[in-house]
């Protein structure tokens, strides 16, 4: 048996005894290393010293101030702004989701933060409107995947550190696939309200309006605040982070006066408990990716790629399907780990932007986050909503087009990606 | 039960490290632009605070079932079939830490002979390999007390509360959950 056999063959023995993937991934990286007679100690040292990395330590910081702003009162704000302007057209609220969670998305950098934060407001906002619950729950399950498309992004961060590419340029990359996104969910959740007859919310007079958004000012300058700091290059997306989550603690403390003490102690825990879930699958995948090295996997599978697969079109295909695939068992993290280190140098031999494919592998994750049987924001939309996975599977199953559609418009025009970042 | 003092401890000091690190960063981005005096110290500082406070987190998190596993097969089990897998599961998991935190020692020996010191501050590199052992011994820990759970047929733990425990960003009460509370 080829050590290579044994660690993937391992791993999913593993996985599916429920070991926690993190443990599944590096005993069986261990294992596979082991069998070729290698030295371990080293591998665990530089393991422990690639963690140590100021780009990777973006992650606490987004997962911290996304927190933050669900649990401080900022989300709440910027949804009862959103409501005033657009609750009393049809299908109105179905807009306010998706556009919260694209504001969201623009402060988190986190796909099941984003549902969480924005379906625990909406989803009985809209069942109380008359939305049908299947409905409301598969429209925030899809709506909050653009947290990962949109800026910051967990998933770009960890690309980023993968293959050595600017998080700032891939941030940027991320802009307008997730309009475009946001635009086509936009487009048809008004459609379909105004097919089923959805409520509506009574209309608000302007002074309202602008009392409300006058409240909300602090949520919408948030985004302006991480991704202006980004680009002009003030700071880098580590400190964006960290001075996103500050501005976020003066915020729900001074103004909105949503956070004690215990809050905050609660908000640290959670961030903590997040990041440490994050980085137990990171320090495996560094353990994993030095046996690919060794081994030399990613040359292998290049030839074989260059041996077997036509042009580049039939590998993209390929790999969205492998993607998808992966997706329905793996979460997204996980999957950029382990398939990016393999896929960089065939990126190379069919001259594939790389920043190009980290927007495809971000659409695909997206999608990764609502199949079934694993997706986090299924999870996440049937915590907070308590019904069964089953049920929000039903509501998501119409999203899955239009996420495909958008994946194909990012696959078939680079330029989509690419405009922005040039 | 007895293991309070321990949870508190962990929380704590993976608490004041991740605030430690937050307050590191906004110190070097004031300093930097508003004083103009970069500090050389911060950076590397604030990644030991946060990587630190991550290795005692990765015990926290598995006590309060952050970690994301597979439940597919698991799910479709009958009772005695999971309390099986899940001591099975529960104890490779403490195996391979125990392997890490071993690992982590001798690490920490060697670099104590080579006594290499950081760039920016001149720490001696093996202090801040000593979270490694650390961590992982904790996070073998909680494995261990788990799978004694699991032993013992305490339901939470084998079944859980909804079929699958993962929560994120606190949507559900962990204290509602097949967590260890002991």
């Amino acid at each position: 048996m080829s050590p290579t056999f044994v660690l993937f063959f391992t791993f999913a023995i593993l996985c599916l005894i429920r070991v926690p993937i993190a443990i599944s991934l590096g005993l069986s990286s261990i294992l596979a290393l082991t069998m070729i007679d290698f030295t371990l100690y080293p591998v665990i040292q530089k393991m422990f010293s690639s963690l140590n990395s100021a780009t990777l330590m973006a992650i606490p910081g987004f997962v911290f101030a996304g927190i933050i702003m669900s649990k401080g009162g900022i989300s709440y704000y910027l949804i009862e702004s959103l409501k005033s302007w657009v609750g009393h057209i049809r299908g109105g609220l179905a807009v306010v989701t998706i556009l919260a969670c694209m504001i969201f998305a623009a402060i988190s950098g986190s796909s099941p933060a984003t549902a969480a934060a924005i379906g625990s407001i909406m989803i009985p906002g809209m069942v109380k409107a008359g939305y049908s619950k299947r409905y409301a729950m598969g429209l925030v399950a899809a709506s909050g995947t653009l947290g990962i498309l949109i800026p910051p992004s967990i998933p770009l961060i960890i690309y980023g550190s993968v293959a050595e590419e600017s998080i700032g340029k891939l941030f940027t990359a991320g802009i307008l696939p997730g309009l475009l996104l946001g635009g086509i969910l936009l487009i048809s959740a008004i459609i379909h309200a105004r097919v089923n007859n959805y409520g509506r919310l009574p209309k608000e007079t302007m002074e309202q309006r602008w009392k409300k958004s006058g409240k909300a000012v602090w949520g919408f300058a948030l985004p302006v605040l991480i991704l202006g700091g980004i680009y002009t290059g003030i700071v880098t997306p580590t400190e964006a982070a960290f001075v996103a989550s500050f501005y976020g603690v003066i915020v729900s403390v001074f103004i909105y006066r949503e956070m004690d003490w215990k809050k905050f102690i609660d908000v640290t825990k959670e961030s903590i408990n997040i990041t440490a879930m994050i980085f137990l699958i990171i320090a495996s995948a560094m353990i994993f990716g030095m046996f690919l090295t060794t081994e030399q996997i990613p040359q292998d599978f290049t030839a074989w790629v260059e041996a077997h697969a036509a042009n580049k079109w039939i590998f993209l295909i390929a790999i969205n399907l492998m993607f998808f695939i992966l997706g329905m068992f793996l979460e997204a993290i996980a999957i950029i780990l382990i398939t990016l280190p393999i896929l960089l140098p065939v990126l190379a031999m069919f001259d594939i932007n790389v920043i190009h494919f980290a927007i495809i592998m971000t659409i695909n994750m997206e999608l990764a986050m609502i199949t079934p049987p694993v997706g986090l924001n299924l999870f996440v939309v049937s915590g907070i909503s308590k019904e069964k996975v089953g049920e929000v599977v039903r509501g998501v199953i119409p999203f899955f087009g239009l996420m495909i559609l958008a994946l194909v418009l990012v696959v078939i025009f680079p330029e989509i990606a690419l405009f922005l970042t040039r | 039960m007895g293991f309070r003092w321990l949870h508190k401890v962990e929380e704590y000091s993976a608490g004041i490290l991740f605030l430690g690190g937050f307050i590191v960063s906004l110190y070097s981005v004031f300093m930097r632009y508003v004083l103009n005096l970069p500090p050389a110290w911060s950076l590397e500082i604030f990644e030991l605070l946060m990587v630190w406070s991550i290795f005692i987190g990765f015990g926290i998190a598995l006590r309060e079932n952050h970690h994301i596993v597979i439940d597919l097969l698991y799910d479709k089990l009958p009772y005695t079939a999971k309390r099986a897998v899940c001591v099975a599961s529960n104890f490779i998991g403490a195996a391979y830490c125990i392997f890490m935190t071993v690992t982590g020692v001798q690490m920490i020996a060697l670099a104590f002979e080579q006594q290499i010191v950081t760039i920016d501050v001149g720490i001696p590199i093996w202090v801040t390999y000593l979270i490694m052992p650390v961590g992982m011994a904790l996070l073998a820990l909680y494995f261990i007390f788990k799978g004694i759970l699991a032993i013992k047929g305490d339901r939470t733990e084998i079944i859980g509360q909804i079929g699958h425990d993962i929560a994120l960003d606190g949507i559900t009460d962990d204290k509602g959950k097949g967590g260890l509370h002991l």
